[in-house]
């Protein structure tokens, strides 16, 4: 923007009658009194986004603590072991809850590694958690397979929608490492993706595999 | 537009408190620029009760959004592109064909009405009242603003070229309009 006429408009009498009228007009009121009260009510709702936010966050930890635990029971279902009993009271005590961004079964035997489950850092799994997650993924194939073609296909494509979300999260996060909002979504990204396997995992359980059948 | 060095740092400080929630350092960019958002939404959109909303609306925008300015642009013209979007947005919403182009019983535009504040020189800003809505546009953008082709095509959503020959458009009707 600039102040003068353009080049070459010098010699245009409507230009250069246009460029003299005066770029500012003021209103005929104070405009600043209803701004201002329109900011007002946007202020206590930010105020009330961050209070939730802090909410959902918390909210979504515990679920992951619940979801976790859902998932290594999942898994230990289909590594048929007979501990599942314990390893659900076991990842509902208190001292794993007091941990709400972490999600611990505690380890004993062969199916340790495949138990730990812990979120990490916000911006990546810990490393229990994504053994734990590879582990119920190389089921995944199989678990799929057992789903009717439709459903096949809204859990794929719901897979991928949560996992470019991730990645786009975390790419993110890299730049604004303490945006609390991307934080909330990364987190609630996660819960979608556990609740996701975990639903998968429920249902597929219900349907007998192919060469069952 | 063009501040001098001292407006630009204050500026600049402005825009950094009111990304911080300063409400008061908010209040001196509205002070500052409020003349020049309402006088193009008034040119845009005609009516004054329209483009005190859109006024309203630009600021409030700009409060909710400051943290994407990046001061790529000046902050006026950043203001200006909110402004215009809300302008077309009212525009598109139907708000302006309350408004239409004053016509005789014949159909043929008639002398404008006065919609617009007294500003003078009167006849001038009647007469580009009086243009049809996308050379009215361009000739605001271009001629009162001094934006180029480029901003004011990206700002109005147009071609270059489209800007280029509603220009022509607006020059030869207000040309016409002015001798008459």
């Amino acid at each position: 923007m600039k102040d003068e006429l353009h080049t070459g408009d010098e010699q245009d009498d409507v230009l250069k009658a246009v460029g003299q009228l005066p770029q500012s007009i003021e209103p005929q009121r104070d405009l600043w009194p209803d701004i201002a009260s329109r900011l007002d009510a946007l202020v206590p709702a930010r105020r009330r986004g961050l209070q939730m936010g802090w909410t959902l966050a918390l909210a979504a930890g515990l679920g992951c603590v619940a979801l976790g635990a859902l998932l290594a029971v999942g898994v230990m279902k289909g590594s048929g072991s007979s501990t599942t009993g314990n390893l659900t009271a076991q990842a509902t005590s208190p001292a794993t809850t007091a941990l709400p961004a972490q999600t611990t079964a505690p380890a004993s035997g062969d199916t340790a590694q495949v138990r730990q489950a812990s979120l990490g850092g916000y911006a990546m799994l810990g490393p229990e958690y994504e053994q734990a997650r590879a582990q119920l993924l190389i089921g995944l194939a199989e678990r799929l397979d057992r789903l009717p073609p439709v459903e096949r296909q809204k859990v794929e494509r719901n897979l991928n929608e949560i996992r470019r979300a991730l990645g786009e999260l975390n790419a993110a996060l890299q730049l604004a490492p303490n945006d609390t909002l991307l934080r909330e979504l990364l987190l609630n990204t996660y819960h979608d993706e556990l609740t996701l396997l975990a639903n998968v995992n429920q249902i597929a359980d219900t349907i007998p595999s192919r060469s069952q059948s | 537009m063009t501040l001098p060095p001292r407006a630009i740092d204050t500026e600049q400080e402005w825009v950094e408190r009111a990304r911080d929630g300063d409400r008061a350092a908010f209040e001196q960019i509205y002070r500052a620029y409020s003349g020049k958002v309402y006088g193009l939404c008034l040119r845009l959109t005609r009516e004054a009760s329209i483009a005190e909303d859109c006024t309203q609306e630009t600021f409030i925008s700009a409060w909710r959004n400051l943290n994407r300015f990046e001061g790529r642009s000046a902050l006026g013209t950043w203001l200006h592109r909110i402004a215009v979007n809300a302008s077309l947005a009212r525009g598109r919403k139907g708000h302006l064909e309350v408004v239409p182009p004053p016509q005789d019983d014949a159909g043929e535009e008639r002398e404008p009405s006065v919609l617009m504040d007294a500003t003078p020189p009167l006849d001038v800003e009647a007469a580009i009242e009086s243009l049809p809505e996308g050379a009215r546009h361009v000739l605001v953008l271009y001629g009162i603003y001094g934006y180029t082709h480029e901003e004011a095509a990206s700002m109005l959503g147009i071609a270059v070229g489209t800007c280029k020959a509603q220009l022509h458009r607006a020059r030869r009707l207000l040309r016409e309009r002015l001798s008459a």
